[in-house]
């Protein structure tokens, strides 16, 4: 079982890799915004200093959210188009789970985007700030830290598109998630410059296990800290497994009334 | 023109006819869009300017962006599938019409979210502080003209395809940046990017001057913007006639829906 998603992960990757002009337009975008927001840090820090955080370690803040953005697969507007041409019918009738298949198909892209990406945000972020973060080594913690983020965010954008079994379109639902993600994740501030509310919120939910936590490691976050993102991720990845699979059941129950 | 009004009062009943859709995606598009301009609420309680710019000044900028893309979404939805429709010869069927093959395929759509961001616009706009004298003005007439440029530009970069083939996901992408940058103040950027800013990616018609216009009242600015907004929506028809031009049918017989 293992080598068969073993080989639809390779084959995802393989034929992400060959979309090269996908892969340069959102390497082009990613680097964009990196340039908009260190003008932006720039801009800000030079009127008012943040205490004890600097233009360059946000700027490999901002580096490192955006990479887990940016490398999650669109799995909602897959799932949407199968559910809609009606095509998950023939997928179901498979000896592989419909979920399984698809999380591994994600898994390949997933990969395909933070390696490419990740290459990317070090050059780009580098030629900024013209320099490393403070302490390069730590940033190897990217790694279990990307790969968790990603995965998480594989499974909630899964678990949105199985909301066309209900809804029309899925997309408004994900443009929620996504700009909820952005805000209460920290995606483009870190929360400690939130006010405390706000602040107390963003770290209830797991979107700041998602974004904060990894981008954390470019403002010093230690090993203890990094430990407690890393179970924070898999804690929250359990529960969106869980919710997953219950939206998946009642969504098939509900394909099976409609089509008889 | 009454054959645009006709189209449009025609996709605006098929798009209220699922008035659950409509609402649901306008609804969320507004939430979309309030959710992201809380990242300036929340950096502008803590730095009260930033070159310049205050919160309302951003509010405006917001603003006139948001509401400029959503009139385009809705008045000219079908501007998005464009380059698809020139790769795969869909354009066949408006050929045969006596009708502006521009205007067919651009009204062809509208977009319920475009609703959402013309909401989101006029509460923005609202809540800036500067709707007061000549802004309730320049303040329409800066999302009509943000409206016309996003259509312009995106006319623009999907007509390539009459040169360049497949060229969809590269237009969607370049309109991602021209939405990027036009959210951003222009005093973050230097005088290259600026440059950009006014030719290739239009961002500083779509929002950085009638911003402008409505902080302070310029005569010069007010022709500069219309001269702008003119200027694009002309070089739009006419590279898409030319464009026309060079079109390869797809070959296919077939009846628009």
């Amino acid at each position: 079982m293992n080598g068969k998603l073993l080989f639809v992960a390779s084959l995802s990757a393989r034929q992400r890799l060959a979309e090269r002009g996908v892969l340069i337009g959102r390497a082009v975008f990613y680097g964009l915004i990196l340039f908009v927001f260190s003008r932006l840090w720039d801009a800000v820090l030079e009127g008012e200093p943040i205490p004890g955080v600097e233009a360059h370690q946000l700027v490999w803040y901002l580096a490192i959210t955006e990479w887990i953005v940016l490398s999650g697969p669109p799995l909602h507007s897959e799932v949407e188009d199968e559910v809609r041409r009606g095509d998950l019918v023939y997928r179901l009738a498979r000896p592989v789970s419909y979920p399984v298949v698809k999380l591994a198909e994600g898994l390949g892209d997933l990969l395909v985007r933070l390696c490419s990406l990740g290459v990317v945000g070090v050059v780009v972020a580098l030629v900024i700030t013209g320099r490393l973060p403070a302490e390069p080594a730590r940033m190897l913690w990217l790694v279990p830290l990307g790969v968790g983020a990603g995965v998480l965010a594989m499974v909630m954008h899964f678990t949105i598109g199985l909301t066309s079994f209900w809804l029309h379109d899925c997309r408004p639902i994900y443009w929620v998630w996504q700009k909820a993600a952005f805000l209460l994740g920290g995606l483009l501030l870190p929360l400690p410059l939130y006010p405390p509310w706000l602040r107390a919120i963003a770290e209830a939910s797991p979107l700041s296990a998602l974004l904060y936590g990894p981008g954390s490691l470019a403002l010093g976050l230690d090993t203890a800290g990094i430990w407690m993102v890393l179970v924070r991720q898999l804690a929250w990845l359990a529960v969106a497994v869980v919710g997953l699979a219950w939206l998946f059941r009642r969504g098939v129950a509900r394909l099976e009334i409609g089509g008889g | 023109m009454r054959f645009a009004i006709a189209l449009l009062a025609t996709n605006l009943k098929a798009a209220f006819a699922l008035r659950g859709t409509f609402f649901l995606q306008a609804g969320l598009m507004l939430i979309n869009n309030l959710l992201f301009f809380v990242f300036w609420w929340v950096l502008f309680e803590r730095f009260e300017e930033i070159r310049g710019w205050r919160i309302g000044d951003i509010a405006v900028l917001y603003g006139i962006s948001a509401a400029g893309y959503g009139l385009a979404a809705v008045l000219a939805g079908g501007v998005q599938d464009l380059a698809r429709h020139i790769e795969d010869g869909d354009l066949d069927p408006m050929l045969n019409l006596p009708r502006s093959v521009l205007v067919q395929a651009v009204a062809a759509r509208t977009r319920s979210d475009g609703w959402g961001d013309v909401v989101t616009g006029m509460i923005l706009l609202a809540m800036s502080g500067h709707l007061h004298g000549l802004a309730w003005l320049t303040a329409p007439l800066g999302v009509v003209v943000a409206g016309v440029v996003f259509a312009a530009s995106g006319v623009l970069l999907h007509s390539s395809a009459f040169w360049l083939g497949r060229v969809e996901g590269l237009a969607r992408q370049a309109s991602e940046f021209l939405i990027t940058f036009s959210v951003y103040p222009p005093s973050l950027f230097g005088w290259q990017v600026k440059l950009l800013l006014f030719t290739v990616l239009p961002a500083g018609f779509i929002s950085y001057l009638p911003t402008e216009l409505v902080r302070s009242f310029d005569p010069g600015m007010l022709v500069m913007v219309l001269a702008g907004a003119a200027g694009y929506a002309i070089l739009a028809w006419w590279v898409f006639e030319r464009g026309l031009r060079r079109y390869a049918s797809g070959s296919r017989f077939g009846v628009r829906d």
